[in-house]
């Protein structure tokens, strides 16, 4: 034996690993520029890229459709996929997806919030944040579920697999009653747009909402990744993290803003998307290990990828009408949870 | 030098966990704690390991208070090994075992050097490839310990003491990786660091211990040498024993062990 | 490969400069529109330049031959480049067309979107005839749509008005469980009665609210009017008449209960005259003695 190779093997695979899936995730980009439900050719697609006053129609599609919805793809998926893992560490269980545990319901209960009330109850606040106001509003709603989330699941310092999913379970059920209350209260057309925020979408985007969100999104990302090494250590146990020189305490918080920042601006531009904070982690666990260092890129690329291929057949599969992308995602998600369940069944009860 | 506490109360509702507990780790020594279940043990190591944040009077490591030493810091000179520590997620025990590291400092030949010699002195060289979920209860705490040893020797050049405090570190190994494990710490007692370590076996402590400590109802009962303390009396207190059974055991202590 | 892929990217240029030279000369070049909203695509009907439809939503299903066009999907939650895959150069859509982000992404590829005013009226629905026969370049043919329907709604109210009574009539809109969904103020439901010159047991209530069963009973409507897919989840007119709370009002006992095409009712299209005349006989004399 020697722990030398083992690492460098270990590494070898990895970078593998994380190559497969930039490819791939370059493929599904190419895709998701060239596929849809206009075709378009490879000259429109090279001159979209290109700031330019005088393109074509097919160019403009591109320009303005397909790019900022392949960018807020990208951000959507890689949030959801490291917060989906960070969140599982954080909570160190497997089974943490912003969607089951209420991250995201919160979310969008405070977008709904804004939408029905701001322009009531706080214009100030509306014309300050322009087009901030949603994600901010949604950030402190996924926060407001993450703090109470883990006050709820904490037992004995440390979280309980059955009482997490079952405070995600009132978390959800709350937040469901009061964006129904909501419903009630709102007008016609801010009934179409809470309807959004539970389906799901990227079809909605525009240049000048994408770019405030896919700010906060990296942002979200990349100071996530920045933890992977905290994580490992953490997962070895609360106080064992500590005994090791962990700031458990300062790294908890920290993970708890940055997935509030990262669920809230997600859900603020793209409504629920379920299950791929679930799925992309555990894919490449299956394939690369627990180690963080892994995992985090490796479910940011994988995130990415899952959202772009999910779009990919939401854009193309009932053309030309549109399909919600959350719909697709739970319904794949749905049986992949009820899998995993099975798996953790003896560790959860 | 030394690792101690100095007249510590833990107080958890109304119940006095450890009460005025003062006792010291030394450089060089192994040092055993015995006691009944809820005798205050576990709350006098974590106290030791600079967790416990109510307790009154002082921890104290070669003079300096615990509590104005940083987490990382305090992680150069002191590991712990804890009853259990159940993870969910597939680590590698190579990987457990690298946690040990501290933050920023990535492999080199010194740090698999180290990290090897963890792993050998626990008998885990074989096992370094498995995923540590799928270990024995007796695997997983050998891992745990070969953690704590690394920690400490990542900080070897230092040349400071270090302490290690191993709580029930035998409590799921077979006979043989019981003495494994406990000549692991004595090794690490040798080569001048402290150890710390709970047990119910007392066929072991008699064996492994330089000194003994005995614990009940949340303070101090006795100290000394294994001689001096394994007696039919003080067995029979600490355990609530009935005379002739604690008179039979102390009778097969005495005795001389079987290589 | 890569040669003739670059052949037909250039041919597929070429093509797209002469349509944009023919399209920039030759202003009676038929346009490629889409509807969005049933009573748009009615209109483009009526004003006889359906050959001009090139996709409409999935409301749009009259005349028949609407249901030929592609469907670009519920008018409320539309995808962009579903819509431009049909390569339109004019979206003819309500105001209650959405969402608006979607929409602006299509006018940001340069496609013209007309959104016409989506008030439950008649002027509302003279406004939308001359505003599409104008953006269509036909506004002979919009006037002459236009003075034939003022003078159908002129009729249709004066026939309505010569009626006299004022019955009090509840329409539903769904169920949910026990309690149903009713239509209160500022509906397209509520303008509709006002125009058959009844009145709404739910107006203190604003847009589509559930209804408690009780309430329902004590307003006592003397007619049911709903949709008729909502006729059918409910179960007919039998399941109604022994509704538990329903049953105990005039309307059940009556069975006078009026169930037509949502979009022929609801949508204030050309069909609007004649629809306001049949809800109005409808909800006077419709059930047991006309069965």
């Amino acid at each position: 034996m020697s722990l030398r190779n083992l690492h460098e093997a270990q590494e070898r695979s990895r970078r593998i690993l994380l190559l497969v899936l930039a490819a791939m995730l370059s493929v599904s980009s190419f895709l998701a520029l060239a596929v849809g439900p206009v075709p378009i050719g490879a000259g429109d697609i090279w001159a979209a890229l290109w700031p330019s006053e005088d393109l074509s129609r097919d160019a403009q599609i591109v320009q303005q459709i397909r790019l900022p919805r392949l960018i807020l793809g990208l951000c959507v998926g890689a949030v959801l996929g490291v917060c989906g893992a960070a969140l599982q560490g954080l909570f160190r269980n497997p089974l943490a997806d912003p969607g089951i545990i209420g991250v995201s319901s919160g979310a969008a209960l405070a977008a709904g919030l804004v939408i029905v009330t701001g322009n009531t109850f706080a214009s100030g606040f509306m014309e300050w944040a322009g087009n901030y106001a949603l994600p901010l509003g949604a950030f402190a709603g996924s926060m407001i579920a993450i703090v109470s989330i883990y006050a709820l699941s904490q037992r004995a310092g440390t979280t309980s697999g059955a009482s997490l999913i079952l405070a995600g379970i009132a978390i959800n059920a709350m937040a469901g009653a009061a964006l129904g209350y909501l419903t009630f209260l709102s007008s016609d057309n801010q009934l179409r747009q809470l309807t959004f925020w539970t389906l799901g979408s990227l079809g909605r985007i525009t240049w000048d909402s994408l770019v405030p969100v896919a700010v906060l999104m990296t942002i979200a990302v990349a100071l996530t990744l920045r933890k992977a090494a905290a994580l490992n250590t953490y997962l070895l146990g609360e106080r064992e993290a500590g005994h090791l020189g962990l700031n458990v305490e300062r790294m908890k918080k920290t993970l708890i803003v940055l997935g509030a920042l990262g669920v809230g601006s997600a859900v603020a531009v793209s409504g629920i998307i379920g299950f791929v904070g679930l799925a992309a982690p555990h894919i490449i666990r299956l394939f690369a290990g627990a180690d963080h260092r892994i995992v985090l890129p490796g479910s940011a690329l994988l995130g990415a990828l899952l959202v772009m291929c999910a779009d990919l057949i939401a854009r193309t599969a009932a053309a030309p009408a549109e399909l919600p992308i959350g719909v697709l995602t739970s319904a794949l998600g749905g049986p992949f949870f009820l899998w995993l369940l099975g798996r953790y069944r003896r560790e959860l009860f | 030098m030394a690792l101690e506490l100095k007249d510590v109360s833990v107080v958890a509702g109304r119940k006095a966990l450890i009460e005025g507990v003062s006792l010291s780790v030394h450089p060089g020594k192994l040092t055993v704690i015995l006691g009944a279940n809820g005798a205050g043990k576990s709350t006098a190591l974590s106290v030791l390991a600079g967790d416990s944040v109510s307790a009154k009077g002082e921890a104290r490591l070669d003079g300096v208070p615990l509590s104005s030493l940083s987490p990382q810091a305090l992680a150069e000179r002191r590991a712990v090994v804890l009853q259990h520590a159940p993870i969910n997620f597939a680590f590698k025990v190579h990987e457990i075992v690298s946690l040990s590291r501290p933050a920023l400092r990535s492999e080199s030949n010194r740090t698999y050097a180290i990290e090897e010699r963890a792993l050998h002195e626990l008998d885990l060289a074989e096992l370094a490839g498995r995923s540590y979920p799928t270990l024995s209860g007796g695997e997983r705490q050998r891992v745990q310990i070969a953690r704590a040893l690394a920690q400490l020797w990542h900080h070897e050049e230092t040349g400071q003491s270090s302490y290690l405090l191993l709580d029930e570190p035998t409590a799921h190994l077979d006979l043989k990786h019981q003495f494994v494990a406990l000549e692991a710490a004595r090794r690490f007692a040798q080569q001048n660091g402290g150890v710390l370590c709970i047990l119910h076996d007392l066929t072991l402590a008699r064996e492994f211990a330089d000194e003994i400590i005995l614990m009940r109802n949340g303070n101090i009962a006795a100290k000394g040498g294994a001689a001096s303390i394994l007696t039919a009396d003080t067995i029979a207190e600490i355990y609530d024993l009935p005379a002739h059974r604690a008179e039979n055991l102390a009778l097969s202590l005495s005795a001389p062990m079987l290589q | 490969m890569i040669a003739i892929k670059r052949l037909t990217g250039a041919a597929l240029m070429l093509g797209w400069g002469l349509m944009l030279v023919v399209g920039a000369s030759a202003q009676a070049e038929p346009k490629r529109v889409v509807a969005l909203g049933g009573e748009i695509t009615e209109i483009v009907y009526q004003l006889g330049a359906q050959d001009q439809l090139v996709g409409r939503d999935t409301t749009s299903t009259y005349p028949e031959a609407a249901n030929e066009l592609p469907d670009v999907g519920y008018f409320r939650q539309l995808g962009a480049e579903g819509i431009l895959s049909l390569k339109p150069d004019l979206i003819l859509a309500t105001a209650a067309a959405g969402p608006p982000e979607v929409l602006e992404q299509i006018a940001s590829t340069g496609v013209q979107v007309e959104k016409l005013p989506s008030e439950h009226s008649a002027e509302s629905l003279l406004e939308k005839v001359a505003r599409i026969a104008k953006v269509l370049e036909i506004p002979e043919a919009g006037d002459k749509l236009a003075s034939s329907l003022r003078q159908q709604l002129d009729e249709a109210s004066a026939s309505i008005a010569a009626m006299g009574d004022k019955p009090k009539v509840l329409f539903i809109i769904g169920t949910g469980g026990g309690d149903v969904m009713a239509a209160g103020e500022e509906t397209a439901a509520n303008s509709l009665i006002k125009l058959a010159g009844a009145e709404n047991v739910f107006a203190d209530h604003k847009g589509y609210k559930t209804m408690s069963l009780e309430s329902a009973a004590v307003a006592a409507p003397d007619a049911i009017a709903l949709m008729e897919h909502t006729l059918k989840a409910m179960g007919g007119v039998d399941k109604i008449a022994d509704h538990p709370a329903l049953k105990l009002t005039p309307a059940a006992q009556t069975q006078r209960i009026v169930a037509r095409d949502g979009t022929y009712l609801l949508s204030f299209g050309p069909r609007l005259p004649e629809a306001m005349t049949d809800f109005a006989k409808a909800i006077r004399t419709e059930g047991r003695s006309s069965h």
